[in-house]
């Protein structure tokens, strides 16, 4: 009930500040109509940077995901914009042709590949989550025959690969196909001594009654098995785990539009039903057993779109009887026993149910309301060492339901907010300590506000709480909150500014509060300002400023003697200086990290640090370029001590690191296809203890590395596709292990389709 | 003009964290702990691979979990062997699936709530240089003491650590069973994760 009002106070206190926002808002002014087209290499520019079309230049591409340079300072990642074609993605996703193209590499001006962003990372992901929700209820017949065969070699140090793998389709007539898949993968590591065999093949039957009816029967076997291979002479090979699935399943879909029910629309139908037959064999270390399964499978989804809004209602399940025996050597002690068999008769089943409803209101918002039930059993040998061998029963339910509110009460101007409330329950029969009972609710909102010239405001809290019933010592709430506000402000044409303030709360309040000891918060904030400055073209530079906090609480006495926060401060000037076919950049931080204990100030410590990196690029022709990095840390670490006589504390050094690393790389691409490079590296640190302001070296370590790859990625002939990847390395020093010494990482592929789509239109044209 | 558009946001600004202060009054307050006599200092900062992993095994070992879930990143990502994977999810669908630092730290608290004392032996690391990453492979010994006696859980762990301005963090975990008679690490994670 508490956490209930906590909650509904964050979600007041954002709907007031959402408020204020809107009424604030109505006074700003309203900044100039200036929404720019986006052909060529122009973007559409955010309503921070409304006030002109901006033209940018493409640094690199792999067909969704640009690079450009930056348009003014500050306004990317590391010196680029990133933008993502998320329309672009899901086309190439959802196009069987190319959805397994591999991509062009990122890189720079210089060639040298770039990391894309997290932000751009996760956006991607999750327009692949899309498209796999589509495929998966997209019914496709494929187009003639078209077969592909695979294979691939991975060798990274001493992990060894091979896989092959066929895929084709053969269109029957207009309404049957046929396809089959086979997958194989070979897998050794030297270091673990596994040797791993992988190997799935699925064929299938496509049949389409008419537009909306459809039916698939397929067979699948899966195999899988992992062995320890001897290291010595003498020894054998063990087998630790072996597995193998098959799997028949026929399946009808349909869809009916428009459907009613007593004269009242109830939207259009989408449903399905299923019947799979399935055996498993497994064999692991103790025990050997199999499982047959008969389950029908069904789904219905109901949507209905009225005006502005859609409402729809989802209902996936399954129920399986299976039959299982297993044959155990172990009993639940751990002791070898004579083989013991077990038979068992199981029922499992998933049922889930979601409802939900969109909703836009006009051009100034929008909501979604949701909420779904679940109701999931399966029967199984139990793993639990007190239980090995018997049934077990776990049995789930789950409801939940989910608010999303956006708003954009005028230009620049837009109000997000969330709510989710569920509660999820799991018992098991045997084993009851692993019953658990949890209500989750969270809330949050961000306030974006843009809408003057150059610069972005934005806000966000958070507030989740987790009650967790638990038939142990770990039942009790863990509470959460996160607040931040970001500020963004372009100064003049040369001048702009970021600032941020970032604080997190996380709790942890058990039941029982003398048997766990472990009662906690942890508070994190975090407060950075980075202002940057180009005064010319070919210069741009920027200080970055950071304090961080992290407070460590434990509650209990036995426990809070280790309190303590740590506090970092951080000033890091650094620049780019750009002149035709040379950059070069570099950045000093200077940072200090102070841990100061609640309860006991003789362990308060400090690390300082200093560390500067050089790079220099160099592009000495159109195809070939040269990248050297130069990195120097120096750090020093040491406690407080109380002088003898003195109420003085004082700082004493402990120990002293030198770091540096140096390297050099050479790119020449002769070819667009064709890629090499050199690379040579140094790593070097010294350690030193310090006693009585007398250095002592402590520790010494030097790395030096040398490697040569090539890339090849080509089409050879119409059929034929060729990808390499190959580096040899070689490195030198005391400790470097044996495994490393000397190794290859090469990624080679080779892909042979003979009837090609390119082909078929040739052939045909 | 141009300063009469810059102030009204930042007045803006300024209500809007006015607001957010408002709002924010006590939420952020850490509760008072109960001063206590003792303590061993257990986390130490960490300037190099091997102290990230004695922090997490000292933290493990002690219970302060604060210090456990800082040993790890926020991408924190385990990976189990795959005879423990398939064994275990054989009965438990989901006990591996989107391991994070917070399910880590959770069923961490878990195992060592379950026993009367726990103990960890970890062999001096082989080390392998990644980059500027670093990959840590030690063998473990993990004793599980409770009334109805002991259980020991074998085999070989590897942790990926990267450093994050100078100090060292682990960001993946890989068990490796490695032991014919005993079950691994990895195992018992799987089989103990809370809420699965």
């Amino acid at each position: 009930m508490i956490a209930m009002r906590r909650l509904f106070s964050l979600l007041t206190a954002s709907l007031a500040m959402a408020a204020a926002f809107t009424a604030a808002s109505s006074f700003a002014q309203t900044p100039p109509d200036t929404s720019s087209s986006s052909p060529g290499d122009t973007t559409s520019a955010s309503p921070a940077d409304t006030t002109a079309k901006i033209v940018r230049k493409v640094v690199s591409s792999d067909g969704t995901v640009t690079v450009y340079e930056e348009a003014f300072p500050g306004e990317g990642t590391e010196g680029f914009y990133w933008s993502f074609d998320k329309e672009g993605e899901l086309a190439r996703l959802l196009d069987k042709d190319r959805r397994d193209d591999k991509l062009s590499p990122i890189v720079d001006p210089f060639g040298f590949p770039l990391v894309i962003p997290d932000s751009i990372r996760t956006l991607r992901d999750s327009v692949r989550t899309v498209a796999d929700s589509i495929l998966a209820v997209t019914f496709d017949l494929g187009h003639g025959f078209d077969p592909l065969f695979k294979t691939a070699y991975i060798e990274l140090k001493d992990d060894f690969q091979l896989n092959h793998g066929f895929e084709t389709s053969y269109l029957l007539n207009p309404k049957a196909s046929l396809n089959v898949n086979i997958d194989d993968q070979n897998q050794f590591n030297e270091s673990t001594r596994k040797r791993r065999d992988d190997r799935t093949i699925t064929s299938g039957f496509n049949f389409k009654f008419n537009e909306d009816m459809n039916s698939s029967l397929s067979l699948t076997r899966a195999d899988n098995r992992q062995q320890r291979i001897a290291t010595k002479p003498g020894e054998r090979d063990s087998l630790e785990t072996q597995m193998d699935n098959t799997s028949f399943t026929g399946r009808v879909q349909a869809r009916r539009p428009a459907n009613r029910v007593a004269g009242i629309l109830v939207g259009d139908a989408d449903g399905s039903f299923g019947l799979t037959a399935s055996q498993r064999n497994y064999e692991n270390r103790d025990s050997r057993g199999k499982s047959n399964q008969l389950a029908p499978n069904w789904s219905l989804r109901l949507a209905r779109p009225h005006q502005d809004g859609k409402v729809s209602l989802d209902y996936t399940g399954d129920y399986g009887r299976a039959r299982s025996s297993e044959n155990r050597d172990v009993d639940s002690l751990g002791t070898t026993i004579g083989e013991v068999k077990t038979d068992t008769k199981d029922v499992n089943f998933n049922n889930g149910v979601n409802a939900s409803w969109d909703q836009k209101f006009g051009a100034w918002g929008d909501s979604r309301l949701s909420g779904s039930l679940l109701r999931n059993r399966s029967q199984y040998f139990s793993r639990e060492p007190t239980f090995a061998g018997q049934q077990e029963t776990r049995s789930q339910t789950g409801n939940s339901m989910k608010a999303t509110l956006n708003l954009t009460p005028r230009t620049g101007l837009s109000i997000r907010t969330n709510g989710d409330l569920g509660v999820s329950q799991t018992e098991y029969s045997l084993d009851h300590n692993k019953f658990s009972n949890i209500l989750t609710g969270s809330a949050d909102t961000e306030i974006n506000y843009d809408s003057w010239q150059g610069g972005k405001f934005t806000v966000k809290l958070e507030q989740t709480y987790e009650d967790r019933d638990y038939l142990n010592t770990l039942a009790g709430q863990v509470k959460g909150r996160k607040g931040s506000v970001d500020f963004k402000q372009k100064v003049t044409n040369h001048v702009d500014f970021d600032a941020g303030y970032f604080i997190k709360l996380d709790q942890y309040l058990f039941d029982d509060f003398e048997v766990n000891k472990t009662d906690r918060d942890l508070l994190t904030e975090r407060a950075n300002f980075v202002v940057r400055y180009n005064p010319w073209a070919l210069l741009s530079s920027s200080v970055r400023m950071e304090v961080r906090q992290t407070e460590s609480v434990n509650i209990h006495p036995e426990k809070s003697p280790d309190n303590k926060t740590d506090e970092t401060y951080l000033i890091q000037p650094s620049y780019t200086l750009m002149f035709g076919k040379t950059n070069i950049t570099g950045d000093f931080t200077a940072d200090a990290t102070y841990s100061v204990f609640d309860f006991k100030e003789e362990s308060n410590f400090l690390i300082r640090r200093f560390e500067t990196r050089q790079k220099w690029q160099q592009a000495l022709t159109p195809r070939l370029s040269t990248e050297a990095i130069f990195t120097y840390e120096l750090s020093d670490e040491g406690s407080y001590v109380r002088s003898a006589g003195s109420d003085k504390r004082l700082f004493s050094r402990s120990r002293e690191k030198h770091r540096h690393k140096e390297s050099l790389e050479v790119r020449y691409t002769p070819l667009a296809w064709f890629r090499m490079n050199m690379l040579y590296r140094q790593d070097s640190d010294e350690t030193f203890n310090v006693r009585e302001r007398i250095e002592r070296l402590a520790t010494e370590r030097d790395v030096y590395e040398l490697s040569g790859g090539l890339g090849v990625q080509k089409k050879i002939t119409r059929h034929v596709t060729l990808d390499v990847d190959y580096t040899r390395t070689q490195k030198r020093g005391d400790r470097i292990s044996e495994v490393e010494r000397s190794y290859y990482n090469v990624r080679a592929s080779l892909e042979y389709q003979p009837f090609s789509k390119k082909q078929e239109k040739e052939g045909g044209s | 003009m141009s300063r009469r558009i810059i102030s009204r946001p930042g007045g803006l600004a300024a209500a809007a964290l006015l607001i957010l202060i408002q709002a924010g009054c006590g939420l952020f307050d850490t509760r008072e702990p109960v001063e206590g006599e003792g303590g061993q200092s257990f986390w130490q900062p960490p300037t190099s691979p091997e102290i990230i992993v004695r922090n997490l095994e000292v933290a493990f070992e002690n219970g302060i979990f604060n210090d456990y879930q800082r040993a790890l990143t926020a991408d924190f990502t385990f990976h189990p062997d795959l005879a423990d994977s398939l064994d275990v999810e054989g009965g438990r669908p989901g006990a591996f699936a989107n391991w994070t630092r917070d399910v880590e730290t959770e069923t961490a608290a878990a195992i060592f709530a379950t026993a009367d004392s726990l103990s960890l032996v970890m062999d001096p690391p082989s080390q392998e240089i990644i980059g500027d990453d670093r990959l840590l492979k030690q063998n473990y010994i993990l004793t599980l003491q409770t009334v109805g006696g002991a259980t020991i859980y074998a085999g070989e762990v590897w942790f990926f650590v990267r450093p994050v301005a100078g100090e060292w963090y682990i960001y993946h975990w890989e068990d490796i069973a490695t032991s014919s008679s005993r079950r691994s690490w990895g195992f018992l994670k799987g089989n103990t994760r809370p809420g699965v």
